[in-house]
């Protein structure tokens, strides 16, 4: 995957044009696995004034342009497995020792070690089901 | 006299009912009852906040009651698969409910110093 | 003081057809039902269907959503005014044909 490099550059630009506070950053995982990052701009004269900038991920960090950025992209990294590359401090903000990112598709909503009660139907044994949030991929 | 130590620790909404709860009893079911402190845990325990819950409670010293408030205290509640949040924590005296009524707590306390 | 009309819920075993609604609807796994198919012979037709054999709810976790009874097609779930216990536990009184 490469780096979207002009992520930078857009942030940057719509700043100079007056978007000059990140409100957040986050992400969202797509159909097809993909990652996509997506920042919030807002004007400081006009909070409810907002602008919205996707990209795929992986993509810099914007840390050094909006000190707000910082746990934003400490929270996104952890929650969805994409590195900020250049931040400052790439340490997890909420989560210790999480092995699989968890708001990815693939992380199972259900932890629970014995089966679920609604498996099998006492019609049709043999007929599994799968609880909800389970991943069908 | 001595009279039941109530502590109490409000970490989400069962933290609401339990203060309401807390606040009635220390002045008036449990005012001039003798019996160990109690400790309500009232709310959701996050894996954040579960030292700092482990900490609260081992300050108390014994005799003392866990007593787990609401049923996220209990098994996790609605959240108990999430990864955010601790499935529940070891309780003497456990009281149902999303959230249970204050009124279960008085009786699930005097239940248990009786 | 006032009764709280649903402290714990109520079970109706002729209604059960154990269709496993409510157990899949329960967001929090806390029912637990087991059932047996019953096939019988009336006038030269085959029929089966299933009997309930036991019904558990744990109400350590059972978090009052109502889903449950709301989802049952055949009522056979009610709330109650009763005090629940930890565990409610219904098992089949009549033994199994063997």
């Amino acid at each position: 995957m490469t780096e979207d490099v002009g992520w930078r550059d857009r942030l940057t630009g719509l700043r100079d044009l007056g978007w000059d506070v990140l409100d957040w950053l986050s992400a969202a995982e797509t159909d097809l696995g993909e990652v996509t990052i997506t920042a919030c701009l807002i004007r400081s004269e006009d909070p409810s004034d907002f602008r919205l900038v996707n990209a795929t991920a992986p993509v810099p960090s914007v840390a050094d342009i909006f000190p707000s950025a910082r746990w934003h992209e400490r929270e996104t990294a952890e929650m969805f497995g994409v590195p900020f590359d250049g931040h400052p401090d790439p340490r997890p903000l909420l989560l210790d020792g999480v092995e699989v990112a968890p708001l990815r598709k693939s992380h199972p909503l259900p932890a629970r070690l014995e089966p679920w009660p609604g498996e099998v139907d006492p019609a049709k044994p043999g007929r599994g089901q799968r609880p909800p949030g389970t991943p069908w991929r | 006299m001595e009279s039941v130590d109530l502590h109490y620790v409000d970490l989400a909404c069962c933290g609401v009912e339990a203060g309401s709860a807390v606040a009635r009893a220390a002045t008036a079911e449990l005012a001039g009852v003798d019996g160990p402190a109690v400790v309500v845990i009232a709310g959701t325990v996050t894996r954040a906040a579960a030292a700092l819950v482990a900490d609260r409670i081992a300050g108390i010293p014994q005799p003392r009651l866990v007593v787990a408030y609401g049923v996220c205290t209990i098994t996790g509640g609605p959240y108990w698969d999430s990864y955010a949040v601790v499935p529940g924590v070891d309780a003497d005296i456990v009281v149902p409910g999303c959230p249970p009524r204050p009124e279960a707590l008085r009786d699930a306390v005097l239940a248990a110093i009786a | 003081m006032a009764v709280n009309p649903r402290s714990s819920l109520e079970l109706v075993p002729p209604a059960c057809t154990s269709c496993m609604l409510c157990i899949r609807a329960c967001p929090v796994w806390c029912l637990e039902l087991d059932a047996h198919l019953e096939v019988e012979e009336s006038s030269g037709r085959r029929r089966s269907r299933l009997e309930l054999d036991r019904f558990a709810i744990d109400y350590r976790t059972c978090m009052m959503c109502g889903l449950c009874v709301d989802i049952c097609p055949f009522d056979a779930l009610l709330w109650s005014s009763q005090a629940p216990p930890e565990v409610f536990e219904y098992v089949r009184a009549d033994p199994r044909p063997e």
